[in-house]
């Protein structure tokens, strides 16, 4: 009995010490330092520095996550687990939040005198509900009504772009990642096909784009915090139009970067830096469309947007991307709103139900 | 820092108890002390003078009594200067808590009562002569201990300190009760905490009878297991460093009686109220009014553990009640009743208790007990709960059964017919729940 205590108490320190110097040797590694000059108390930057170089921590979430599975947790913190994607649940909407950012918007419309467009993303949960562990006794918010609502609210003064009901027809394919929120370049296509027809222009056949493969081994945000190893990683995709047009791509920061293509940094692992170059928050893009007369377009928008703009670049010669979460109000002052022809709100529905960022939007 | 964070678990622990057995032994109380200390500023830094200053303000006080141990008078004046300390400090803390929002200081009740206790027994001459300061210190703020207790007895304690009582053997021990209490605080508590939060994220439209008495069910277990899961971990940790710590949590959820569960829930607080307040009252000798009067009085100190409100007040008249009716009305049949049926008994009653304390006011409670008693024509069930139930299914299981002590007789019997296996079993078992519980918290 006495001999199985001790080897108790030798295996305990053993493991204990064993994952004390893993965490000891991954910090010392990392030059991660804990006497940082920061406001954090010390003992809150001690535990985040154990955190973040515990060894194995990947394994330990993925063995946690499982055993909960097995316990029959499907959702956790927000994320349902599906057999093989993560599933990011959205919350109602903040009654508050959303009728101030319509408000500001319908101001806005009102007052712009240039045609205006609203178009609200939905997210992964509503659109693809088939991959939602036991869905039918999941009471998830219900993202379709709260589009339309809006759409209602904006009382035709503000054109709404149905974007729901292309992902939705198109749910069994590839259109959100697995491991990430956010839509994919296909999902991205569908939901340009069917703005574009709302903005009057026409979109190519999906035939007419070469598909490059950037990198298969894609985990987003999501995955950072679920690290499950059944859901497989994410595949990249750049759609490139076959024409002969040339493209510049402008982010307007004090860096001041120009690109002439409408991927620049593909090597890069999220897809989010690789469309256009990144979110800036202030991008132009002109390209030599050819139309006649030229037409423009001005966006708001939130990252949802960034892997819809280079399909837009096909018919518009000109296209203003601000995201009114990264510019400051003079930037938004800025903008010459009757320079442009078409006006197009978008958000996702993340963003337009939880945050205040649309109603930011000022008339100049 | 808590005791469930990995800063704890995987850097502070080995390097204490490395520390600590590194050094002489003659040392080794003294650098407990600081081990004590520095733990404490860690997990509450903003308190930790107020830890300090009371701790040399009791002290002063012991040797005070002491001094003037010959002179009634001046004892009593000293100790009753010194009860009025320990009980206004609790009291104005808990005020400032609920008023202004103030955090009460971590381990404010731990502290200051095991010092009363200590300082009582001086007075009455049941301890002949203070300690040492690094001893007493250590009895007052003794981090395995310092978040919720068990309260304990301080010649006991301070006698062990001195006693050297340390080995492998004994620390395997403490490993196997601070790995059952690690478990209990990451598994059951957090698991249970869950299903709580969900329950009462559903809406109006969405709560039905079983959902209330879910709710009441992970409200008490959630408590339970993180309370007891504490007080395992403590008496793990005391071990680890040759102390016994009494245990505080003997499944309350198997008692027959609501008496019962008093002597199994929250027990050393139990006991010291018992031996410091209720029985000078002459709680078991009195006639019906002294018992009654007493035994409420114990309650709803019982009830105040968990703050200084109305509604643990009511929770204390609630528990005396059924005390009494156990005592003086129902006392003949209770023998005759099988125990399942007197387990179920005080199981509901003691869920009913719950909504007492869950409730933000009585007014809430109200409404709990409405709607677990269908009232206004709610429904049983429904979807939504069956979703949160096969969501949580496992760790609901769980939760009852290790509310029993069904593993305990069963590793009794492996221990008895086949003591190789069992001892394999354990240790097995052990490394698996700790890298469970691990998982859960990284």
């Amino acid at each position: 009995m006495t001999m199985y205590k001790r080897i108790t108490a030798i295996l305990f320190m053993a493991l204990i010490m064993f994952l004390t110097t893993g965490t000891l040797g991954k910090g010392l590694l990392s030059f991660q330092t804990l006497s940082d000059s920061t406001n954090v108390p010390f003992h809150e930057r001690f535990e985040n520095f154990i955190s973040s170089n515990f060894p194995f921590s990947d394994r330990f979430k993925s063995f946690a996550i499982r055993i909960k599975r097995v316990g029959g947790t499907s959702m956790q913190k927000g994320v349902f687990i599906g057999d093989d994607i993560l599933l990011e649940n959205t919350s109602p909407p903040a009654d508050l939040l959303v009728k101030r950012n319509v408000e500001k918007m319908l101001e806005f419309a009102n007052d712009s005198a240039v045609p205006v467009y609203a178009m609200i993303i939905p997210e992964k949960c509503a659109v693809k509900q088939q991959e939602i562990p036991n869905a039918e006794y999941v009471q998830l918010f219900n993202q379709k009504d709260f589009i339309e609502q809006v759409g209602d609210a904006f009382s035709g003064k503000i054109s709404m772009v149905d974007a729901y009901f292309p992902l939705f027809l198109n749910q069994d394919k590839y259109i959100y990642y697995r491991t990430d929120p956010r839509l994919t370049s296909l999902g991205a296509y569908y939901v340009y096909q069917t703005l574009a027809s709302r903005l009057n222009v026409r979109a190519p056949d999906i035939t007419r784009y070469t598909i490059q493969h950037t990198s298969h081994d894609f985990y987003g945000e999501t995955y950072d915090r679920f690290p499950l190893s059944d859901v497989e990683p994410d595949v990249i995709s750049l759609y490139h139009l076959r024409s002969e047009r040339s493209v510049k791509v402008k982010h307007n920061t004090p860096e001041e970067q120009i690109y002439d293509t409408l991927y620049p940094n593909k090597e890069n692992a999220n897809p989010i830096d690789v469309y256009l170059g990144g979110n800036s928050g202030d991008i132009e893009l002109r390209a030599n469309v050819n139309s006649a007369p030229n037409r423009t377009l001005l966006v708001f928008g939130d990252d949802s947007m960034m892997p819809i703009l280079p399909f837009l670049s096909a018919n518009f010669d000109e296209i203003r991307f601000i995201d009114l979460s990264k510019v400051d109000e003079s930037d938004i002052f800025s903008v010459d709103v009757f320079y442009y022809d078409q006006v197009l709100f978008a958000y996702s529905v993340e963003t337009f139900a939880h945050t205040s960022v649309p109603s930011r939007i000022e008339f100049s | 820092m808590q005791f469930c964070s990995l800063s704890f678990l995987y850097m502070f622990l080995p390097m204490s108890v490395m520390l600590f057995y590194a050094v002489p032994t003659h040392r080794r109380n003294l650098v407990l002390l600081a081990i004590s200390l520095i733990f404490y500023s860690m997990a509450d830094n903003m308190w930790l003078v107020v830890l300090l200053l009371s701790i040399c303000f009791d002290y002063v006080m012991a040797g005070l009594l002491e001094d003037y141990k010959s002179s009634q008078k001046y004892s009593r004046i000293i100790f009753l200067i010194f009860a009025a300390k320990e009980i206004l400090m609790i009291i104005w803390c808990d005020m400032m808590h609920q008023l202004r929002g103030m955090p009460i200081p971590v381990g404010l009740y731990v502290y200051t009562l095991t010092s009363l206790g200590y300082i009582t027994d001086l007075y009455k001459g049941k301890i002949e002569k203070k300690d040492s300061i690094v001893d007493f210190a250590l009895l007052c703020c003794f981090f395995g201990k310092i978040f919720a207790g068990p309260l304990v007895d301080g010649r006991d304690f301070i006698d062990q300190l001195n006693a050297k009582k340390r080995s492998l053997s004994t620390m395997g021990e403490g490993v196997v009760i601070f790995v059952r209490g690690f478990a209990k605080q990451a598994i059951l508590a957090a698991g249970m905490h869950e299903v709580y939060e969900q329950l009462q994220m559903l809406n109006d439209g969405q709560i039905t009878v079983l959902s209330v008495w879910l709710l009441m069910i992970s409200y008490t277990f959630s408590l339970y297991y993180a309370l007891s899961g504490f007080c395992d971990m403590a008496r793990g940790l005391g071990k680890m460093f040759g102390l016994e710590l009494p245990r505080n949590f003997y499944y309350p959820f198997q008692s027959r009686t609501v008496q019962d569960f008093f002597s199994r829930f929250n027990i050393t607080y139990v006991e010291f109220l018992k031996k410091y307040v209720t029985n000078p009252l002459g709680r078991e000798y009195g006639g019906f009014w002294t018992y009654a009067s007493s035994t409420l009085l114990l309650n709803v100190l019982t009830g105040f553990w968990f703050g200084i409100n109305l509604n643990n007040l009511a929770w204390g008249i609630y528990f005396t009640v059924f005390i009494l009716i156990e005592k003086y009305v129902l006392f003949r049949w209770i023998p005759k009743i099988p125990p399942m049926f007197l387990r179920l008994y005080t199981f509901v009653i003691v869920m009913l208790s719950f909504t007492i304390f869950a409730g933000e006011n009585l007014a809430q409670t109200a409404e709990y007990l409405n709607a677990m008693f269908g009232v206004g024509g709610m429904p049983f069930s429904n979807n939504s709960l069956l979703y949160i139930i096969a969501q949580h299914w496992a760790v609901i299981l769980l939760s009852f059964i290790f509310a029993t002590s069904i593993t305990e007789k069963v590793n009794r019997f492996l221990n008895k017919y086949t003591p190789a296996l069992s001892n394999v079993l354990s240790v097995v078992m052990n490394v698996m729940v700790l890298v469970t519980a691990t998982a859960l918290v990284v």
